[in-house]
């Protein structure tokens, strides 16, 4: 991460709520190719899941054009509401401020993966039928930062796009800086590598993995 | 030093081989041991007034201005096989016929004496007021085979747990929604190479010690264990019909939630599942006047909830149904006073009261069909006046509403009266109620809970087991 990276991160980590949310309600004027939005919810619950609400704000805020998009990753739930409040969320009942099932455990990390490899999925697939990703989500909503940084991705396996620059910006795109610099080592290495199974893996299964191991890497999952 | 040789290496794995054979037929034989124990309890929100259920009180009280009753009946005693009765309110009937499937305790006292519904609920699921580590972890690690969640809240459940792998709050349609989820996506194994990626990054992450690290740890478990949770669901059909009580379309789910290995702990509540007929907070009159009503609705879920366990079969040729392999308690989170101050008797709701509480303990290990303790203001003199006043109530509850549960003679199983000085131990506490259930899985002394903080742990109730 270079100095001007790293002075960015700072202050947006330095934010909180309020201009996180600013960040994902006005993210259509932003300058996103240069600067991919970080978000960061209320704290005091460490090693937690963020939850189901603040994931979607921040896919939101990072994928889409803004607020007229219609994403949830309910979608990938059967807009099931329980099921939602196991990966994290605010209870209807009782006190305001009561943040329940924060706790990662297998029956909401299974819900967690069965949504972001719906959400994967979908999204690699514009490269192979860019109309519809999901129900009423098309890849016209893409914001410009992550429809280019995916469209140069979409050339995989071609070695020209195996360069640790449109790696990193691919991974910008969808982490942000939430996650320190030898996560995304180890995940650059794992898909460079002449021996990774997904050397010559299709692009559509590629990217499938790379946006799903990004999807559920802690650092984009957890309160930190 | 020994050499390297080929000889002495090959010695070293035959011994180590060995070694790991009479290890894993001891564990085996271990596990053959042990049976296989489910936990159930039906938690009731707003707390029990015990008096519509075994802890009434004559007639004659209610014409004295002592205790509301709405019945209009007096009621009649129900005499325990341990020659203790309490007097049972005609509500009760419908439980005639499961008598001897569960014992009343009654006279629960909580030492913090707190009188809010959150922090009494605490007291009922952690010890604590404010909460803190459940007792169903400690349950699950002793059961056989241990279970992939620790424990499952069919409905819901406002309590800050600090320990276990999951307060999971989901309905029976919840349960069956999520099964046809699972069913019907692509899901990942644990073969898949990102898997084993994320894997080795969660793996690297989950080393430090401090917070996020711990939540790291949860989601390698997590992770790891989500595979089988997945499997497992895939083959579950809750077999709800829509006709289904409430009651008995979350004892379904429990049910195959147990035998599928999801979890051997479950709680079903009301919260966020209600039978509209039953509201227990009865703070106006008009709510207490539905008493009757409410606790009828709540007797015969009781009911349906015995008839399911006891006609379930669990294992055919041992001649075993679900009864007899689940422990089973149905509590709520305090009593309720007699009446209101000021409110005439026949137009007065009721309060909390955390002096006493009643539970009612059944299924494996139990000895059912008894009554253990009592509660006090159960006499009046010739002008309508309690007697037999103790000191410690006297401090507690100097309105004379709330009736205080007696202390108890842990080793003779007797309620006696109160002596001049309180002293918590001497109660019968849910600290008393969850060791005796500790004790019946065979958990170690350490996880036994205290009355008061710093305090020596709460006796079991030994002439419960069996």
């Amino acid at each position: 991460m270079n100095s001007f990276s790293r002075s960015v991160s700072r202050k947006l980590q330095g934010l909180g709520l309020a201009i996180g949310i600013s960040l994902a309600i006005f993210s259509s004027s932003c300058t996103r190719d240069s600067e991919p939005s970080t978000i960061k919810v209320a704290g005091g619950r460490v090693g937690q899941f963020k939850g189901h609400f603040a994931i979607d704000k921040i896919l939101i805020a990072r994928l889409f054009q803004g607020t007229a998009i219609n994403f949830g990753i309910s979608q990938y739930l059967g807009y099931e509401g329980s099921l939602l409040q196991l990966m994290g969320g605010y209870s209807e009942i009782g006190p305001a401020n009561d943040f329940r099932n924060g706790t990662p455990n297998a029956l909401n990390m299974l819900l967690w993966q069965i949504a972001f490899a719906g959400l994967s999925e979908d999204l690699a697939n514009a490269c192979v039928s860019p109309t519809l990703i999901s129900d009423g989500i098309g890849v016209n909503q893409f914001n410009d930062s992550f429809a280019g940084r995916l469209k140069t991705m979409c050339a995989w396996p071609n070695v020209e796009v195996k360069t640790e620059t449109n790696l990193l910006n691919f991974w910008w795109a969808v982490q942000g800086f939430d996650a320190p610099r030898e996560e995304f080592e180890a995940w650059r290495d794992f898909f460079l590598s002449p021996e990774s199974p997904y050397a010559q893996a299709s692009n559509k299964e590629a990217l499938t993995a790379m946006l799903k191991t990004m999807f559920l890497n802690p650092y984009f999952l957890l309160e930190q | 030093m020994a050499k390297y040789t080929r000889r002495n290496i090959l010695k070293t794995g035959a011994a180590f081989t060995g070694g790991l054979y009479l290890a894993q037929n001891k564990t085996a034989l271990g596990d053959l041991v042990k049976e296989p124990h489910f936990y159930l309890q039906l938690y009731y929100s707003n707390g029990f007034d015990s008096s519509y259920l075994f802890d009434g009180r004559p007639l004659s009280f209610t014409k004295a201005g002592k205790i509301q009753n709405y019945v209009g009946a007096d009621p009649t005693p129900w005499v325990g096989r341990n020659g203790q009765s309490c007097l049972a309110s005609s509500l009760v009937a419908p439980l005639s016929s499961y008598k001897d499937d569960f014992s009343v305790i009654n006279g629960i006292f909580n030492p913090s004496r707190d009188d809010g519904h959150d922090q009494n609920r605490n007291v009922i699921f952690t010890g604590n007021s404010f909460g803190g580590d459940s007792f169903f972890p400690y349950l699950n690690d002793l059961a056989a085979p241990r279970s992939s969640l620790d424990f499952l809240v069919c409905g819901s459940l406002r309590v800050p747990f600090s320990n276990g792998n999951s307060s999971i709050a989901l309905t029976s349609s919840g349960l069956g929604f999520f099964a046809g989820v699972v069913r019907n996506s692509k899901g990942s194994s644990p073969q898949d190479p990102s898997i084993e990626f994320l894997n080795s990054r969660l793996q690297f992450g989950s080393k430090g010690s401090g917070k996020f690290s711990e939540g790291v740890r949860n989601m390698l478990s997590g992770l790891g264990e989500s595979f089988s949770v997945g499997t497992k669901f895939k083959g579950i059909e809750l077999g709800i019909n829509e006709g289904d009580s409430r009651i008995l379309k979350e004892l379904k789910a429990a049910h195959k939630l147990f035998v599928s290995g999801i979890t051997n702990c479950a709680v079903i509540t009301d919260e966020s599942n209600r039978n509209q007929l039953i509201d227990l907070d009865t703070h106006d009159a008009e709510s207490a006047a539905n008493q009757p009503q409410s606790y009828g609705a709540v007797v015969a879920e009781i009911a349906e909830a015995f008839q399911f366990l006891k006609n379930t079969v669990f294992d055919e040729a041992k001649g075993l149904s679900l009864l007899d392999v689940t422990t089973v308690m149905i509590s709520s989170e305090f009593g309720r006073t007699n009446c209101q101050v000021g409110n005439p008797i026949d137009k007065t709701g009721t309060d909390h009261n955390p002096l006493s509480n009643m539970i009612l303990l059944g299924g494996k290990g139990i000895k059912g069909g008894q009554v253990i303790g009592a509660t006090d203001l159960d006499s009046l003199d010739n002008s309508g006046n309690y007697q037999n006043l103790s000191k410690p109530h006297l401090e507690f509850d100097p309105e004379l509403i709330k009736r205080m549960g007696k202390p108890f003679n842990f080793e003779s199983m007797q309620p006696y009266e109160a002596p001049e000085v309180f002293h918590a131990d001497h109660y019968l506490t849910m600290g008393s109620v969850v060791n005796t259930i500790l004790k019946l899985y065979g958990c170690d002394e350490s996880k036994y809970w205290s009355n008061t903080r710093n305090g020596s742990k709460a006796k079991i109730l030994a002439g419960l087991l069996k």
